[in-house]
């Protein structure tokens, strides 16, 4: 080292200096010895032994659970309307397959074959249509659940959209086939002309009449505010600004008589709702 | 205590297992570590020098060799050092020695040579450690350092913290003070 006084230095190594005494050494080395001889690094503790079998076992638990519990309300979540509007139903819905002329059948609601628990929950609305007007926040969760299962997938209606951007109707309640093939007979002209005119194939065209028969057809009558066979099902999905649009729709074909009474079921059924102008003027002239 | 093995391979060592090579390792550094403290605050030295060599042994699992030993040894000293002066504050006397017991007649005349280099020897030695506890105690701490330890400059100014420049700085002023310092005693006699 450059700054070093060999003088210095020899005497202060000349010098007398304390040592540590052998008690102190002893306690030291002892200490040392007691360290490296303890088997804290090398032997585990259970907790340390069991730390993996218990984590991965109480993974496997929780994700067994929260699976099971996934898989139980998955059906609530996917059928629940607030889970998917059904506006957004009918357009993801392939209207492709629906506009096939290939399809000898009027509609997913009349082909559909009638399960057993869609036959009991029409039978049950069959025998107390009474009871029809009753909104679905009085039904039980049960019957929510039936008349939930009971409404047909929403169908596209290609003929309406192409004449107008209008929200197509509500879908076609669930009803034993052959009532609804009775039902479709007296098709509206003013619709199959619609259908017909958008170049539509004949089974949307009578689609498009079935949605359009309101308020005879039970198709309409969720729209209309009417009390349908299944109520329930229909509240659910139903909405004042459908009905809106269904009066527009029978003002633009001219049964002013079919508006008239759906603006006021529509009054009836919602009194909040803020009816526009336009409709009242229209209907009062 | 000829271990061929160097501070690092015994430390090493110890972390592993060895408890032998620890026993080495004190043994070659035990004097000089007790020396470094005892100069600087010998009421406590003893506390203080067990308290190095624990904190030495509690560290071990964490040992790798980043330096030399002695650096990472000083450096623990020194740190216990500041933290006992700072609990306590600095005394510019902690040696506690009793000024009657000049250790200087125990030397044994043997280690002293010739008679007229043995009475300068003597002398000097006899003045040095007086002198030692007048220095300011950064440059004693510099001084120790340098003594005791080994180390370079600069391992010195890792050690403590501070810059190179610093300590040569430190250890010049207290070379100074100490010439001064004998020769004034010289002087005196």
């Amino acid at each position: 080292m450059e700054e070093r006084d060999t003088q210095l230095s020899q005497a202060y190594r000349d010098a007398p200096h304390p040592e540590p005494s052998p008690a102190l050494d002893a306690r030291i080395l002892d200490a040392a010895r007691q360290a490296v001889a303890k088997p804290t690094g090398r032997r585990r503790s259970p907790w340390f032994t069991w730390a993996v079998p218990l984590s991965t076992a109480a993974v496997v638990v929780l994700g067994v659970t929260l699976l099971f519990e996934m898989q139980r309300q998955a059906p609530e979540v996917l059928q629940s309307p607030t889970a998917m509007p059904p506006a957004i139903e009918m357009d993801m819905t392939p209207p492709v397959q629906e506009a096939s002329p290939a399809e000898p059948k009027v509609s997913t609601a009349v082909e559909e074959p009638v399960t057993p628990e869609l036959a009991r929950g029409q039978s049950r609305h069959a025998a107390a249509p009474a009871e029809s007007t009753s909104s679905a926040a009085d039904m039980t969760r049960d019957e929510r659940d039936v008349a939930i299962h009971e409404a047909p997938p929403p169908q596209p209606f290609p003929a309406q959209q192409a004449t107008a951007p209008v929200p197509p109707p509500p879908p076609p309640p669930a009803l034993p086939a052959p009532e609804v093939r009775s039902l479709a007979k007296p098709a509206p002209k003013a619709a199959q002309e619609m259908a017909n005119s958008a170049g539509a194939p004949a089974s949307l065209a009578e689609h498009a009449a079935d949605a359009m028969r309101a308020p005879s057809s039970p198709a309409m009558a969720p729209a209309l505010g009417r009390a349908p066979e299944n109520a329930g099902a229909a509240r659910i999905i139903e909405t004042p600004e459908r009905m809106v649009e269904a009066i527009r729709n029978f003002i633009r074909e001219g049964r002013l008589d079919e508006a008239r009474k759906a603006l006021e079921t529509l009054r009836r059924t919602h009194p909040g709702f803020e009816v526009p102008d336009e409709l009242t003027q229209q209907l009062t002239q | 205590m000829n271990d061929p093995r160097t501070d690092e391979a015994l430390m090493l060592a110890y972390r592993d297992g060895d408890g032998a090579a620890f026993e080495v390792l004190y043994g070659r550094w035990r004097g000089r570590l007790y020396r470094y403290l005892a100069h600087q605050a010998a009421a406590v030295a003893d506390e203080l020098f067990q308290d190095v060599w624990l904190r030495v042994v509690n560290a071990r699992t964490g040992y790798e060799v980043t330096a030399r030993f002695s650096t990472w040894l000083f450096r623990i000293a020194h740190n216990r050092l500041m933290d006992h002066f700072r609990a306590r504050g600095p005394s510019p006397v902690d040696g506690g020695d009793d000024p009657e017991d000049d250790p200087i007649d125990r030397l044994p005349a043997s280690e002293l040579g010739a008679p007229t280099v043995m009475l300068e020897r003597r002398e000097a030695a006899r003045h040095i450690l007086q002198c030692l506890e007048a220095l300011p105690a950064v440059q004693r701490d510099a001084f120790l350092m340098a003594e005791e330890s080994g180390l370079s400059l600069a391992e010195i100014a890792n050690t403590t913290g501070v810059g190179r420049e610093t300590v040569k700085s430190r250890l010049r002023y207290a070379l100074d003070r100490l010439r001064r310092c004998l020769a004034g005693l010289r002087g005196t006699d």
